[in-house]
C-alpha cells in the first residue's frame, strides 16, 4: 500500500513537471551549461603532504572571479583563480553566453603555487585592465607571491608585479585599487591574514607590531610622478599591519560622504573589523569603536552598497550562522559570557557574534545600525561573497550570498570525535590521521543564496524562486556582470571541487540604465565615481568600485534598474577628483558613457543633499551625575534566564518639587548608588539636592519612582520602589520609601505609611482610584530572584486620606500572581471618568483592569502576549478614546527571525534539584525548539548529558523529544508576538494591536514619549537593551525615532531620529524651563543623562 | 571501537583458558579490582569532568565498593559513623554472596551514578558477568551477589545525594571584575569558566567543613614594586619557564595531568584528554597494590582510603581557591612583562592560590604511605599510554613533593602556593589517617 502510494505520488509529481514544463514561466536564473559556456573552469584542491585543512585554517576558503572587458570589444570576460599552480583561467566573452579559454595564450594562469582574491584594474593607466592575483605564500612550502600581469593590449599580459612593487609574498587574501590620496592613479590596498594559532587571545595594543607575512599593507602608485611603481606607505598611512588580523574582506567606499574613500576591513576570529577613515591628508584613522555597535565575529566577505536607496553606503558582512534549526544546534552556541567580558574590558576588542551584519548607514558614518535579523540575512550558513545588486531590475538592489564549506570544522561532535582521536592516537603529534579525522568532519555544501531587496522592507529569500537553491557545492568567490549586454545582471561563481557556475539572468519586460566612465586622468575608468540617478520619487545611489564580495571583483559599468521606467529623471555624475555633472531625462535600455571632461565645480555633499533638519539639538550637559550600573550577572545566578532583570533603570520622575515653575526631577539609582533629587536653576541647570536623605538608602536598586500627593498637603511627595533581580530577603535593597516633601522642596523619608514589600518589584503609577480626593498607587512585581519566570504579586494600595496606606483586597483588585509586570499606566480607557489601569510585563497579555467604581475587574486584550517592556497611554488616532502605545522585544532578534509562531517559556524544576529552569524556546512550523543549544542547556541540566551523548541526537528536535519525559507539569508562558505596538482603542472594550514601523522593532522599545504638546499623534520612542548572553546579541541599533500615526492610512510613518545616539534608553521624560520652555531628557543605563531641546 | 575490540579480547582471554578455573580465584584477584577501576578512570577521562568532580566520582565508587567487601571480610569495618552522615549499611542474606564480585558491581553501579551516559560501565559490568558465568557461579551466587552489590551501591547513592552536589549545579557562577587587580580571569586557550566556584559546600568527607585547615594568606598582589613578594614569585616562575632543563620539563608533563587540554586549531577547539589528577593517583594506588602482592581487600581499602584524602583535599582547596581568587601566572605575565610568554602547561580554569593537584597529592601520599608504610619505592609507569616516560621515586611522599616542582615548572602556579598546598593537604591525609578507623 506504502509503495503503491509512493509510486502515485511520483507519477503525480512527475506530471506536474510536465505539464509545468510547457509554459513554467523560466527562473530569474538559469544556469548554462559548461558545454554551451566553454567555461569548464574549476577550483580542485589537490591532495598535498601536511597541508589540509588541519594546518592551514583557509584551506577551503576556495577562490575569486574578476570580471572586466579586457580586450574593450564590450564583452565583459572572466577571470577565475585556483588554490593550484598554474590554473587560474582567462575567459574571453564571445557573446551569447560563449566563451574561449585564452589563458596558455594570455599568460596568466598564475605562477603561485596558491592563488586566492582576484581584481581588475587598470594600474598603469594605458585604458585596459590589468589583473592583479593575490597569493598565499611562504607557509606549508607554497612558492609564489602576488602577480600583477599588465595587459599588453593583444589579448596577452606580461608578469610586472616585481617590476611594480607590488610582489609581496605571505598570506594575502585580496587588493583593492582606488586612488586614496585623489592624485589621479589607482593606489592599491592589500588584506591578508594572520595563520597565528588564535588560541591565545592578545591584547588589542598589539595591532600595533607589524607581521611582515600576515599584515596588511597599502601601497602608493608613483604614475602620476612618471613612475611605473608602488611605494608602501601603510605605516605613515596609519594602517594596522598586524598579526592579529585575518582579513577576508574588502570593501572601499565613501561611507561618511566626505568625497574621500574610506576602507572597511573585515577580520575572521576575535579581531574585530577595521573601520578606516580617510582623513584626506594621505592617512586613514581606524574608527570603528565610534561608528559601530558590533560586528560579524568570524566576518568572511562584505560589500559596501546603498540597499535602501537612502544615498547612504551601508556595508554587509557575512559569517556562518547556519539557517536550518539541525545544523545551527551542532555548532553550539558562541562565547561564554566570561571570555566575552575579557575579551571587551581587559583586552579591548569590540562587540562580535556570529552572524551576518548588515549595517545601516544611518547618515553620513555617523552612526550605523545593524538590522540582519529583522532583515532576513543573518543566516546563510558558511558565507563567503556577498553582493548587492538590482537582479530583478526594479530598481531596488537585491542581496546575493555564497556559501558552502567542504567539511565542518565546527561541529561539536566532530569536536568530541576529535577529542577522542587525540586521546587515543595523539592526533596532534602525528599525521597519520589526517584523513580519518578530516573524514569525520560533515559535509558543508550549501546553495547560493538570493534575497530579493525592496528599500526598508526586510529582504525575502528567493533563492528557490530565482533558481539557486537547487544547486549544491561549495561556493566561493563570485562576481555579477551583464555578460550578454541585455540590461541584467547575471552571476559567475567559483566553485570548490566542482565547475564554475555562470547564471544568466532571464529578467524581461524591465529597464535599465548601464553607465561606462571614461575619465580624463590615469584613473581612466573612473574608480570612485558616484552615481546618483533619479527616477519618479526613487534615488539610487552607487559608487563605482570594482573590488567586491570574496576575492572576487566586479565590471567597470555600473548598472541600475528602473523597473516599468523609460527614463530617468536625472543622474548626478561626482568624479573622484569632485568635479559633477548632473544629465537630464536619460533614456532606458541604451548603453550611456559619461566623461570626466563634461564635468566641472567641486561637488558639496550637504549642498545637494542637505540633511533633514533636526527635530533636536543637545542641549549640553547639566551635572555630571551619571547613572551608574553595578557589576551583576543575572545569569551567573539563573543560568538559563533568558536576558537580565538588573539593567532596568533609571527611571525618572518629574515634578515641580518646590513651586518655582520649573521641573525637577528625581532619577533612580543603580544599586549601591544613591538616587538623585534635581533642582532645576532658571538658567536650565540643575543642582542636586538632599543628598543626605538619599545617599543613606543608596545600597537600594531604584527601580521605579514617582512624585505624588500622599499625604494632602497638595505638595508632590517623593515614593521610590526598590528591587533589582539580586537575592533580597526583607533587607534594605528591596524595601519601598517615601519621602515626604517640606513644601520648599526638600525631603525626609516617612515611617513607611503601608507595609513593605521586599521583592523585585518593576514600576508604580498614582492616581485616585476610588475618587475620595486622595491619591492612591499601585506597584507592579518584576519576579523572583531565583526563579525567573514564575508569576509574583502586585500591589495597589489605597490613601486613607491621612496619608495612611491599606493594601487593596482581592475584592478591590485581584493582583495575586499577576505575572512578571514591567510596566503599568492610569488611563481611563472607558471614559467613565474612573482611572483603569493597564498592566502588561514578560510573558504577559496586555491587561486592563476596568475601574467600576473603585473596583477593579480584569480582561486581557487577545492574542497579547509578549515581552512587553513599556505601555504609554495616549489618543493616538484622535477619536477621543485613549489607546496604548506598547513596546516590545522587537524583530531584530534570533526570537523573530525566520521564525512563525509564539515564543514560549517553559518554567519548572526539570530535573528536581529544587532550583527552576527556565526553557526558553521558539516556534518554526508549529514545532517548538529550545533558543539554546544542548551544550548551554546541559550545564544546568546535566541530566541532558546523561541522557544524549552526541549533540546530532538532538539537533534540529523539538523541545518535547529533547526533554522526553521530563516534560511534563510545567508552567508554560507565552510571547505570541514580539512586535512593538499599537493597541486601538475603539471605544467599546475593544482593542486591535497594529505593529509599529520597523524602525521602532530595531531593538526593545523600553520608553515612549509624546513628541511635543502641540502634535496629537506624534510620539518618541527609545530603547536598546545589551542585558543578554553572546549567542543572542545586544540590541544596540535603535536610534531615539520620532513616529506619528497618519489617519488616512491609519499606520504609522517615522519622521526623524535622532542620529548620534549610543546606549540603552530606559525613560524618556519632559521638563518645563523657563520662559515656557520645554526641555527632554533620556535616561540611559550606566551613561549620563541625555539632555535635548527642541527645534521649532 | 578500538576499545570495544580490546574488551573482547580480554573476554576471550580470561574465558578461554580459565573455563575450568573456579570463579573464587578469578573474583579474588586484585588486579582485577584495578582493572576495574582503570576502566572507569577512562570513563571518567571521557567525560570531560572537572578534577574536582572527577575526584567526587572516584570517591563514591570506591566507598561503595568497601562498604560491599566489609560485609564479607572482618578484617575491616564499614564507614559509617566515621565519614560525615553516612548511615549504617544494611544489606539482604549473604549467604550465598560472592563478596568480591558483589564489591566489584558495587563499585560499578555507584560510578556509573556519577558518569554518563547511562550505563557508562555496561561494558565492564558484562565483562564480569561473563566470567562469572563461564567460571561456573552458580546463578543463585550470582544473583545474591549481584543483589548485595546493588543494595550497598543504592546506599551509597542516596547517601550522595546529600552532598550538595546537585545544589552547587546551579549556584552563582564566579564573577569576572576586570577593574580588581591580581583577581582571576579565564585563561588561554579555552578561556573556560572558572569551574566549581562552590565545591568548598560539597559535604566533606572527614574534614568539619570546608574551612576546616584555612592555609595562610597569599603574598598581596604588587606589580608595581619589584622588590614585593608577589613581584617576586612572578618573576621567579616566568624566568623558571624561560629555562627548563629537559628533566624539568619532563617532571611538570608527568605531572600534567589536565583532564581536558583544549587545543585550538582554525575555528575548531578540541580537548586532548588525560587522567586527572585523582585519576593519576587511583593509577598510582593500582600500581602500590601490585607491588606491595595487596590482596583483593586491601586493595579496596588502599583505593577507597586514597579516594577520600583526595576527595577531602580538593574541599579544602577549593574553599582557598574562591576565597582568594588569585590570578594565574601567565595572566599577569603576559600583561605586565611579555605579552608572548606561555607556560609550559596549559593553565587550568580557576583561580592559583592554592594549588589543587599538589593538595591532593599530598593528601593522597599520606593516605598510602599510611596503607603502605613510608620508603615504599615505586615507578610510576602511569603516563606511559599518553607518550610521557616512566619516573621512579622513592615514596609517596617524595611523589608528592616532586609534585609541587612540577606545577612550578609548568608555569601554572607559584612555588609559594604549591608549598602551601603540599602541608595543607599533608594536614588533610593526616585527618584521614586519624580520623578513620577502616582496619579493625
Amino acid at each position: 500500500m506504502r509503495i503503491y502510494t509512493r509510486l502515485l505520488f511520483t507519477v503525480f509529481i512527475s506530471t506536474v513537471i510536465i505539464t509545468t514544463g510547457c509554459n513554467k514561466p523560466q527562473r530569474l536564473f538559469s544556469k548554462i551549461s559548461s558545454s554551451h559556456s566553454g567555461v569548464s573552469f574549476s577550483n580542485q584542491l589537490l591532495k598535498r603532504p601536511l597541508f589540509n585543512i588541519l594546518y592551514y585554517l583557509y584551506y577551503y576558503n576556495g577562490g575569486g572571479v574578476a570580471v572586466g572587458d579586457i580586450n574593450n570589444d564590450g564583452l565583459t570576460d572572466i577571470y577565475f583563480s585556483a588554490n593550484s599552480k598554474g590554473n587560474n583561467k582567462l575567459y574571453l566573452n564571445k557573446g551569447n553566453f560563449q566563451f574561449e579559454d585564452i589563458t596558455a595564450k594570455a599568460g596568466v594562469g598564475g605562477i603561485a603555487d596558491w592563488c586566492s582574491g582576484i581584481t581588475m584594474a587598470d594600474v598603469n593607466s594605458d585604458g585596459l585592465l590589468d589583473i592583479y592575483v593575490s597569493a598565499v605564500s611562504g607557509s606549508w612550502g607554497l612558492q609564489g607571491g602576488n602577480e600583477l600581469y599588465i595587459n599588453n593590449g593583444n589579448n596577452t599580459f606580461t608578469e610586472s608585479a616585481a617590476q611594480y612593487g607590488l610582489n609581496c609574498k605571505g598570506l594575502s587574501t585580496q587588493a583593492v585599487f582606488f586612488d586614496y590620496d585623489h592624485d589621479g592613479d589607482l593606489d592599491c590596498y592589500v588584506l591578508r591574514h594572520s595563520k597565528r594559532p588564535h588560541a591565545n587571545i592578545v591584547d588589542t595594543s598589539l595591532r600595533k607590531v607589524i607581521d611582515s607575512s600576515a599584515g596588511d599593507k597599502l601601497f602608493r602608485n608613483e604614475l602620476n610622478a612618471g613612475e611605473k611603481k608602488f611605494t608602501d606607505v601603510s605605516t605613515q598611512a596609519g594602517i594596522y599591519q598586524s598579526n592579529l588580523g585575518y582579513g577576508l574582506g574588502l570593501a572601499v567606499a565613501d561611507f561618511n560622504n566626505d568625497g574621500w574613500e574610506d576602507i572597511y576591513v573585515g577580520n575572521d576570529f576575535h579581531e574585530n573589523d577595521y573601520y578606516y577613515i580617510n582623513n584626506g591628508n594621505g592617512t586613514f584613522a581606524e574608527s570603528g569603536a565610534k561608528h559601530f555597535r558590533h560586528y560579524s565575529r568570524f566576518s568572511m566577505g562584505n560589500d559596501a552598497a546603498d540597499y535602501n536607496n537612502d544615498g547612504q553606503t551601508d556595508v554587509i558582512t557575512v559569517d556562518m550562522l547556519p539557517p536550518d534549526e539541525k545544523t545551527l544546534k551542532t555548532y553550539g552556541s558562541d562565547e561564554n559570557p566570561d571570555i566575552y567580558k575579557v575579551k571587551l574590558e581587559i583586552q579591548g576588542y569590540q562587540h562580535q557574534y556570529s552572524k551576518n551584519c548588515l549595517q545601516r548607514n544611518n547618515g553620513s558614518g555617523s552612526t550605523f545600525s545593524e538590522m540582519s535579523l529583522m532583515k532576513g540575512v543573518a543566516a546563510t550558513d558558511w558565507s563567503w561573497a556577498p553582493l548587492f545588486a538590482d537582479f530583478d531590475n526594479d530598481g531596488f538592489k537585491d542581496l546575493f550570498i555564497s556559501s558552502g564549506i567542504v567539511k565542518r570544522p565546527v561541529d561539536l561532535d566532530y569536536v568530541r570525535f576529535a577529542s577522542d582521536m587525540e586521546m587515543k592516537q595523539g592526533l596532534s603529534r602525528t599525521d597519520r590521521f589526517d584523513d580519518t579525522t578530516i573524514n569525520a568532519m560533515p559535509d558543508g555544501s550549501s546553495h547560493p543564496f538570493l534575497f530579493k531587496g525592496n528599500g526598508n522592507e526586510p529582504f525575502k529569500d528567493v533563492s528557490k524562486e530565482w533558481g539557486t537553491a537547487g544547486l549544491k557545492g561549495y561556493f566561493n568567490g563570485a562576481a555579477y556582470a551583464d555578460l550578454d549586454n541585455d540590461g541584467d545582471p547575471d552571476l559567475v561563481i567559483n566553485a570548490l571541487n566542482s565547475e564554475a557556475i555562470i547564471l544568466k539572468n532571464n529578467t524581461e519586460k524591465k529597464n535599465s540604465i548601464t553607465i561606462s566612465f571614461k575619465a580624463d586622468n590615469l584613473n581612466r575608468f573612473g574608480i570612485g565615481t558616484k552615481v546618483y540617478l533619479f527616477s519618479k520619487e526613487k534615488m539610487q545611489y552607487q559608487q563605482l568600485m570594482l573590488t567586491r564580495g570574496f576575492e572576487s571583483s566586479v565590471d567597470t559599468r555600473l548598472h541600475f534598474g528602473l523597473d516599468t521606467l523609460n527614463s530617468a529623471d536625472s543622474i548626478l555624475i561626482v568624479w573622484p577628483d569632485q568635479r559633477y555633472q548632473v544629465l537630464k531625462n536619460i533614456p532606458a535600455n541604451k548603453p550611456l558613457t559619461v566623461y570626466s571632461k563634461d564635468a566641472s565645480g567641486v561637488f558639496e555633499y550637504n549642498a545637494f543633499f542637505p540633511a533633514k533638519p533636526d527635530a533636536f539639538i543637545p542641549a549640553g550637559e547639566k551635572f555630571s551625575w551619571k547613572h551608574r550600573e553595578n557589576e551583576f550577572f543575572d545569569y551567573n545566578v539563573q543560568y538559563l534566564i533568558p536576558h537580565a532583570l538588573s539593567t532596568r533603570g533609571p527611571k525618572i520622575a518629574v515634578a515641580d518639587v518646590n513651586g518655582d515653575g520649573l521641573d525637577d526631577m528625581y532619577i533612580c539609582g543603580a544599586r549601591f548608588q544613591p538616587g538623585a533629587l534635581m533642582i532645576q536653576q532658571l538658567n536650565g541647570s540643575f543642582i542636586i539636592s538632599d543628598t543626605s536623605v538619599f545617599n543613606a538608602d543608596g545600597i537600594a536598586e531604584d527601580v521605579d519612582a514617582v512624585f505624588f500627593d500622599a499625604n494632602g498637603d497638595k505638595k508632590p511627595d517623593l515614593l521610590v520602589t526598590g528591587g533589582g533581580n539580586e537575592v533580597l530577603k526583607n533587607s534594605k535593597e528591596g524595601e519601598d520609601r517615601l519621602y515626604i516633601n517640606d513644601g520648599k522642596g526638600h525631603f525626609t523619608k516617612a515611617i513607611l505609611p503601608f507595609p513593605n514589600q521586599y521583592e523585585n518589584k518593576s514600576c508604580i503609577a498614582s492616581a485616585d482610584v476610588d475618587k475620595d480626593g486622595d491619591q492612591d498607587f499601585f506597584v507592579g512585581g518584576l519576579a523572583s530572584p531565583t526563579a525567573y519566570g514564575q508569576p509574583v504579586h502586585s500591589y495597589m494600595y489605597l490613601n486613607q486620606g491621612n496619608g495612611k496606606f491599606d493594601l487593596a483586597t482581592a475584592k478591590t483588585i485581584f493582583l495575586q500572581s499577576l505575572g512578571m509586570v514591567t510596566t503599568v499606566v492610569f488611563a481611563d480607557v472607558n471614559n467613565d471618568t474612573w482611572p483603569d489601569l493597564v498592566v502588561t510585563g514578560e510573558w504577559m497579555g496586555v491587561k486592563i483592569f476596568i475601574n467600576k467604581n473603585g473596583k477593579f475587574t480584569a480582561s486581557e486584550i487577545p492574542s497579547s502576549t509578549g515581552l512587553w517592556q513599556t505601555i504609554y497611554a495616549a489618543d493616538v488616532n484622535d477619536d477621543g478614546f485613549t489607546d496604548l502605545l506598547a513596546g516590545n522585544w522587537g524583530h531584530n532578534t534570533k526570537l523573530y527571525a525566520g521564525k512563525n509562531g509564539p515564543c514560549k517559556l517553559y518554567v519548572k524544576d526539570f530535573d528536581n534539584n529544587s532550583s527552576v529552569e527556565q526553557v526558553m524556546c521558539y516556534t518554526l512550523g508549529g514545532k517548538e525548539y529550545t533558543f539554546l543549544a544542548k551544550d548551554e542547556l546541559e550545564r544546568s541540566l546535566p541530566v541532558l548529558k546523561k541522557a544524549y551523548l552526541k549533540y546530532s541526537e538532538v539537533a534540529g528536535k523539538t523541545v518535547q523529544y529533547m526533554f522526553y519525559d521530563l516534560f511534563k507539569d510545567y508552567a508554560e508562558l507565552k510571547a505570541e508576538t514580539l512586535s512593538s505596538s499599537c493597541f486601538i482603542n475603539d471605544g467599546k472594550g475593544n482593542f486591535t494591536r497594529i505593529d509599529l514601523p520597523d524602525e521602532l522593532q530595531l531593538a526593545p522599545v523600553m520608553a515612549f514619549a509624546k513628541n511635543s504638546s502641540d502634535s496629537p499623534g506624534s510620539f518618541i520612542a527609545a530603547g536598546n537593551f545589551y542585558g543578554t548572553i553572546p549567542y543572542e546579541g545586544r540590541y544596540d541599533a535603535l536610534l531615539p525615532v520620532i513616529f506619528s500615526y497618519q489617519n488616512k492610512t491609519k499606520s504609522f510613518t517615522v519622521d526623524n531620529k535622532i542620529a548620534d545616539f549610543d546606549g540603552e534608553a530606559r525613560d524618556i521624560k519632559w521638563l518645563n524651563t523657563a520662559g515656557g520652555g520645554k526641555m527632554m531628557v533620556i535616561a540611559r543605563n550606566n551613561n549620563p543623562m541625555l539632555f535635548l531641546k527642541p527645534v521649532n | 571501537m578500538k576499545r570495544c575490540v580490546a574488551v573482547l579480547a580480554v573476554i576471550f582471554a580470561i574465558t578461554g583458558c580459565n573455563e575450568k578455573k573456579e570463579y573464587k580465584n578469578l573474583f579474588n584477584d586484585p588486579f582485577l579490582y584495578s582493572k576495574t577501576v582503570k576502566a572507569y578512570n577512562y570513563v571518567v577521562m571521557g567525560n570531560n569532568l572537572a578534577p574536582i568532580v572527577a575526584s567526587r566520582c572516584y570517591t563514591y565508587a570506591a566507598i561503595a565498593a568497601y562498604e560491599a567487601m566489609a560485609i564479607g571480610d572482618s578484617r575491616f569495618q564499614s564507614l559509617s559513623g566515621q565519614i560525615n552522615h553516612l548511615p549504617g549499611i544494611t544489606f539482604p542474606d549473604t549467604a550465598n554472596v560472592n563478596f568480591q564480585y558483589a564489591a566489584l558491581l558495587a563499585f560499578c553501579k555507584a560510578g556509573e551514578a556519577t558518569t554518563f551516559p547511562a550505563g557508562s560501565l555496561k561494558e565492564q559490568i558484562s565483562l564480569l558477568d561473563s566470567i562469572a558465568k563461564e567460571s561456573g557461579m552458580s546463578s543463585t551466587m550470582k544473583e545474591a551477589s549481584k543483589k548485595l552489590a546493588d543494595s550497598v551501591a543504592a546506599q551509597i547513592i542516596r547517601w550522595s545525594k546529600g552532598d550538595n552536589y546537585a545544589q552547587t549545579r546551579t549556584a552563582p557562577k564566579y564573577e569576572i571584575k576586570t577593574d580588581v587587580e591580581g583577581r582571576w580571569v579565564p585563561t588561554p586557550p579555552a578561556y573556560a569558566q572558572a569551574l566549581e566556584p562552590h565545591w568548598k559546600e560539597i559535604r566533606p568527607m572527614v574534614m568539619d567543613s570546608g574551612s576546616h585547615f584555612v592555609t595562610p594568606r597569599p603574598p598581596a598582589f604588587d606589580m608595581k614594586n619589584k622588590e614585593s613578594k608577589y613581584y617576586k614569585e612572578v618573576m621567579t616562575v616566568k624566568n623558571a619557564g624561560d629555562s627548563l632543563s629537559d628533566e624539568q620539563k619532563h617532571i611538570a608533563e608527568f605531572w600534567d595531568d589536565l583532564g581536558n587540554r583544549a587545543i585550538v586549531e582554525g575555528h575548531v577547539m578540541f580537548t586532548a584528554k588525560k587522567f586527572s589528577p585523582p585519576g593519576h593517583w587511583m593509577n598510582i594506588v593500582g600500581i602500590a597494590c601490585k607491588n606491595a602482592n595487596a590482596d583483593f581487600s586491601t586493595t579496596i581499602y588502599a583505593y577507597a582510603k586514597t579516594a577520600i584524602a583526595g576527595f577531602d583535599a580538593f574541599i579544602q582547596c577549593w574553599d582557598e581557591k574562591y576565597r582568594s581568587n588569585t590570578v594565574r601566572p601567565e595572566t599577569v605575565i603576559n600583561k605586565y612583562i611579555d605579552p608572548g610568554w606561555r607556560p609550559y602547561l596549559q593553565t587550568p580554569p580557576f583561580p592559583e592560590y592554592t594549588c589543587g593537584h599538589s593538595t591532593v597529592s599530598s593528601a593522597a601520599a599520606e593516605a598510602l604511605t599510611d596503607v603502605f608504610g613510608d620508603n615504599f619505592a615505586y615507578t610510576d609507569t602511569s603516563e606511559l599510554e599518553f607518550g610521557i616516560k616512566n619516573r621512579s621515586f622513592t615514596s609517596f611522599r617524595q611523589a608528592a613533593e616532586e609534585n609541587n616542582w612540577a606545577r612550578f615548572y609548568g608555569g601554572i602556579h607559584f612555588h609559594n602556593s604549591c608549598i602551601v598546598s603540599t602541608e595543607y593537604g599533608r594536614k588533610v591525609g593526616e585527618l584521614v589517617n586519624q580520623r578513620l578507623k577502616m582496619k579493625r
